[in-house]
């Protein structure tokens, strides 16, 4: 089963060069059961790399791109009246997919942010009085510019919680671009499909059935009590975060190998899972506390 | 309800207060218990702290009460009062944490004071309990929010019982030192004996069942009634019969002959006079106690502890040989115009009599014949001629009445005579020794027969004759008469045979605790550390002193150490920080400097030892392997796994 999992690494990693530590942090939120919100400067790699993992997925793609006249309607579909049956009829939208891309989410309405929000959480949309359930798996990576760029509405702390992840990309190294300069990387519709639609269902079972020793939960008590003391933080770590944190852990556990959790796979997801919900502007400070949290907080023997 | 320190420091006081109401001013004690009422409720939080003006009347008033009911003369009295008075007003002003510390550490002297007045058993457990108590509410002090009684109870409980082997072992070793300053013993109500024998103006005989002393003897007990004598009253006034003051120095005490004396060993309970009890002719080698010539047992000062003593005893009428004349005149003195009836008696039954022997065996007949009842609420008889009012008309009285009147009578008849009170008789208990209770306070006449020397005349013998052979409390007849004057006590329980069973076996435990913990004095102490020890020198005292000191240190220290040991909750823990400082140790700077990164998991740890020590890393390898199977999997550590580990370790930190 991993070999797979090392499968689509190595196959993502032929569009996404040198971003081997993110894509599998990608793949650990999406195996998890999570929405990927990725933070970044344009022209990073944002949607490519949502694009792939849907595609390496075998997964049903739709990218939205969210601008600041989008309304709800849009991504969710509407009622249209049909002349010829007399009824209304439900026009599914874009949203009807497993893999949906909100690219640049920070620039869409607050109504419309909200609206693919409430998606994320309930697995179903509702209009007119009707419930219409999403498709399965119902993935979200929202990408979002960061805040101080002009013409952004910054996404709200309670939904910003949403996302089991947040990660950004950053440069690639001088390496990494030659090679993108050279085109030696692979186009998107080159991608090989690697896992079965089943195939990738029976992978998030298996994760979500792995246990966890006292330790490691221990560890993630820890953590979250550490947050939560008088005066640390504005925003200390949630119930939600710490499950956010076990579960993240296991996928990232599942992708190197192994059955169980360590407190290494904590260490490894806990910038990606916690940074979002400490509720920090900046992204410099936030990891400098993260550092700090890991230094600081003992790890169980 | 908010159950927090200052209530528990509250109900302390209540308790004490309770415990010495027997001993102190009973109108303070209420004062006392109304302050201390008043501060309950304020700690709860019901009513209203006092504000200063109120709290400055009040230390007033008590002051008045204090001053006015105690007095200046009593000061172990006083002082016991105004520790609690001034505690008890404290408590009720108390808002600070601060100042509950300082009433908790007052309180230490406040339950100590109660060992002034006893120091039995019971009191002691009591105070046990409370010391338990005042540290439970220390605990609760230390505590901000939640207020948890029962873990503080715990933890004030765990102090107390793990202190106790280190007071045992003190107790036992440390020599006792003579006090530097001698407390006077506080003085409290007695029941018992009285320095004036004046019966007739008794019209109900007041009985307590306080333990007066208890008697074990070194052989068997004697057969005949036990007369334990404490006074002699010699000098008859119309007030009654009163000691001589001045008779201790007048002749030499005798010491009896070993052969023939009866021994035993009395624990006398504290009282407030300054007697002690003997069986006949008493005498005593123990340091302290003065031997006087009658044979009368006596202290320079009041009993104000418990004390134990040894005794022997002698026949009364081998005891002195002759009677000078000094005694003489003493012991025939009376007014002679008073109680004509009883004279004119005294002369009838005189001119009838051959000899004295023959006037002591008809004045017995004489009681015996005439219809005298032995009751213990006879008609109060007051004015002059008392003794013909009981001779002739009432003819109704206690041991008192049949003793003044004997003793008046044969004065009269010109035969030496004097009255004694001390204790009849003695209840045995089944641990083998004898209780003698206050109740069991009897007067009898001695009377002076030539060759014979003083000799017991006991109209009792006649008139109630079962009192003579045991306790008061197990005479028959006078059974009923008995419990009604009794106060309120376990006796009145005893045809309870449930409740007499528990009477008496407590009573055994508490003769234990006197005898082992009351009775471990310098001497027991030296004898029993003689035999743990061997022969005593000062080089051997010192030893055992120092060595007795340093063992507590070092129990202290030991008991500190032990709470603070590294403790390894988890399997491995151990062995993982083996090979961690092994690591260290093996080191170089930088790669120590790695080691020590905070927050560096094990297992990324042990991957980088076993790069820094490649020649190692298999091992270090399988150790994690095992240490992640164990805590991260689940898995249990098996046998051979541990002995692996063992095995893997000695390998790892071998050079």
């Amino acid at each position: 089963m991993s070999s797979l999992i090392d499968n689509v690494i190595s196959n993502l990693s032929q569009v996404i060069i040198g971003k081997e530590q993110q894509i599998k942090l990608a793949l650990t939120c999406l195996l998890a059961r999570g929405h990927l919100l990725i933070e970044d400067l344009p022209g990073m790699g944002k949607t490519t790399l949502s694009h792939a993992l849907a595609s390496s997925l075998n997964l049903s793609y739709q990218r939205i791109q969210f601008t600041s006249d989008l309304l709800p309607a849009d991504i969710i579909g509407s009622s249209i009246f049909d002349l010829n049956d007399k009824t209304f009829s439900f026009h599914q939208g874009p949203l009807f997919n497993q893999v949906i891309l909100a690219d640049e989410i920070n620039r869409a309405g607050p109504k419309t942010q909200s609206a693919l929000l409430e998606a994320m959480e309930e697995q179903q949309v509702s209009i007119d009085g009707h419930s219409y359930p999403l498709p399965s798996p119902f993935f979200v990576i929202a990408t979002q510019n960061p805040i101080y760029q002009a013409g952004t509405y910054p996404l709200p702390e309670s939904q910003l919680d949403r996302f089991l992840m947040k990660i950004s990309l950053g440069y690639p190294d001088v390496e990494a671009e030659r090679k993108i300069l050279l085109g030696q990387n692979v186009a998107i519709e080159q991608l090989a499909n690697i896992l079965e639609h089943d195939q990738f269902e029976q992978i998030q079972a298996q994760i979500s059935h792995m246990t966890v020793s006292s330790p490691v939960i221990d560890y993630i008590l820890a953590i979250v009590n550490y947050t939560r003391e008088p005066g640390r933080f504005a925003m200390p770590l949630s119930p939600r975060a710490s499950l956010a944190l076990i579960n993240a852990a296991k996928a990232w556990a599942f992708i190197h190998n192994r059955d169980f959790v360590t407190p290494d796979d904590i260490q490894a997801i806990l910038p990606s899972v916690v940074q979002h919900r400490l509720s920090l502007n900046s992204h410099q400070h936030d990891l400098q506390l993260i550092e700090q949290i890991m230094t600081e907080v003992p790890v169980p023997l | 309800m908010k159950f927090n320190t200052a209530v528990l420091q509250s109900i302390i006081v209540f308790i004490i207060s309770l415990i010495l109401a027997n001993y102190l001013s009973s109108m303070l004690i209420a004062l006392i218990l109304l302050i201390t009422l008043w501060g309950f409720a304020s700690a709860l939080e019901q009513i209203p702290r006092p504000n200063t003006t109120v709290g400055n009347l009040l230390a007033v008033a008590t002051s008045f009460v204090l001053f006015v009911d105690v007095g200046l003369s009593d000061t172990v009295n006083l002082f016991v009062s105004m520790l609690l008075v001034s505690v008890a007003l404290k408590q009720l002003i108390a808002t600070s944490n601060k100042h509950l510390k300082i009433i908790a550490l007052v309180h230490t002297f406040v339950i100590a004071s109660v060992f002034l007045y006893q120091q039995n058993l019971m009191f002691s457990l009591v105070s046990l309990v409370l010391i338990t108590l005042e540290l439970t509410a220390l605990n609760m002090l230390g505590q901000t929010k939640n207020i948890h009684l029962v873990k503080s109870l715990k933890l004030a409980a765990v102090s107390v019982i793990s202190c106790l082997p280190i007071t045992l072992l003190c107790f036992l070793l440390i020599p006792k030192l003579p006090s530097f300053w001698a407390l006077p013993g506080p003085s409290t109500a007695s029941t018992g004996l009285n320095e004036t024998v004046n019966p007739f103006d008794i019209a109900k005989l007041s009985q307590s069942s306080d333990l007066v002393f208890r008697a074990t003897f070194n052989d068997s007990p004697p057969t005949t009634p036990m007369y334990w004598r404490a006074m002699i009253h010699e000098q008859y006034s119309d007030r009654g019969w009163t000691l001589m003051e001045h008779t201790a120095s007048k002749q030499i005490p005798t010491t009896p002959a070993e052969a023939q004396a009866l021994g035993y060993e009395i624990i006398a309970e504290k009282s407030s006079l300054p007697w002690l009890y003997a069986l006949d002719y008493g005498h005593s080698s123990t340091s302290g106690i003065i031997n006087r010539y009658d044979g009368i047992l006596a202290r320079t000062s009041n009993l104000s502890q418990t004390i134990k003593y040894q005794a022997q005893s002698s026949p009364l009428f081998d005891s002195v040989p002759s009677l000078n004349t000094w005694s003489q005149t003493i012991n025939l003195s009376i007014n002679r115009l008073d109680n004509n009836q009883s004279q004119l008696l005294a002369k009838q039954l005189k001119r009838q009599a051959r000899t004295d022997a023959h006037f002591f065996q008809m004045l017995m007949d004489y009681f015996a014949s005439q219809g005298f009842v032995y009751t213990l609420s006879p008609p109060a008889l007051r004015g002059l001629n008392t003794i013909d009012q009981f001779m002739v008309d009432s003819k109704q009285g206690f041991c008192g009445h049949y003793a003044s009147s004997a003793a008046f009578i044969f004065r009269s008849a010109g035969i030496p005579a004097r009255v004694v009170s001390g204790y009849l008789g003695g209840e045995k208990v089944a641990g083998g020794y004898f209780n003698i209770y206050q109740y069991d306070a009897h007067a009898w006449t001695e009377v002076w027969l030539a060759g014979k020397g003083w000799t017991i005349f006991d109209a009792t013998a006649v008139v109630a004759p079962d009192r003579l052979l045991g306790s008061l409390s197990e005479s028959d007849s006078q059974r009923d008469a008995f419990m009604n004057n009794l106060e309120l006590s376990w006796l009145s329980l005893q045809h309870y045979p449930m409740i007499n069973w528990l009477r008496t076996n407590i009573d055994q435990l508490d003769f234990m605790w006197t005898t082992w913990v009351l009775g471990y004095d310098n001497s027991t102490q030296a004898s029993f550390l003689q035999d743990t020890l061997g022969d005593i020198s000062p080089f051997t005292i010192a030893i055992t002193v120092l060595g007795t000191i340093g063992l507590v240190f070092l129990s202290y220290f030991g008991l500190v150490y032990w709470q603070n040991r590294p403790v390894y909750l988890t399997p491995l823990a151990k062995e993982y920080q083996q090979l961690q400082q092994w690591a260290f140790a093996n080191a170089t700077p930088i790669e120590a400097n790695d080691l020590t990164l905070k927050g560096t998991t094990p297992l990324k740890i042990l991957s980088l030892v076993s790069e820094q020590h490649p020649t190692k890393g298999q091992y270090i390898k399988e150790f994690a392997a095992i240490y992640s199977s164990v805590r991260y999997q689940d898995k249990t550590l098996s046998k051979s796994q541990r002995h692996h580990i063992t095995k893997l370790i000695k390998t790892i930190t071998k050079k």
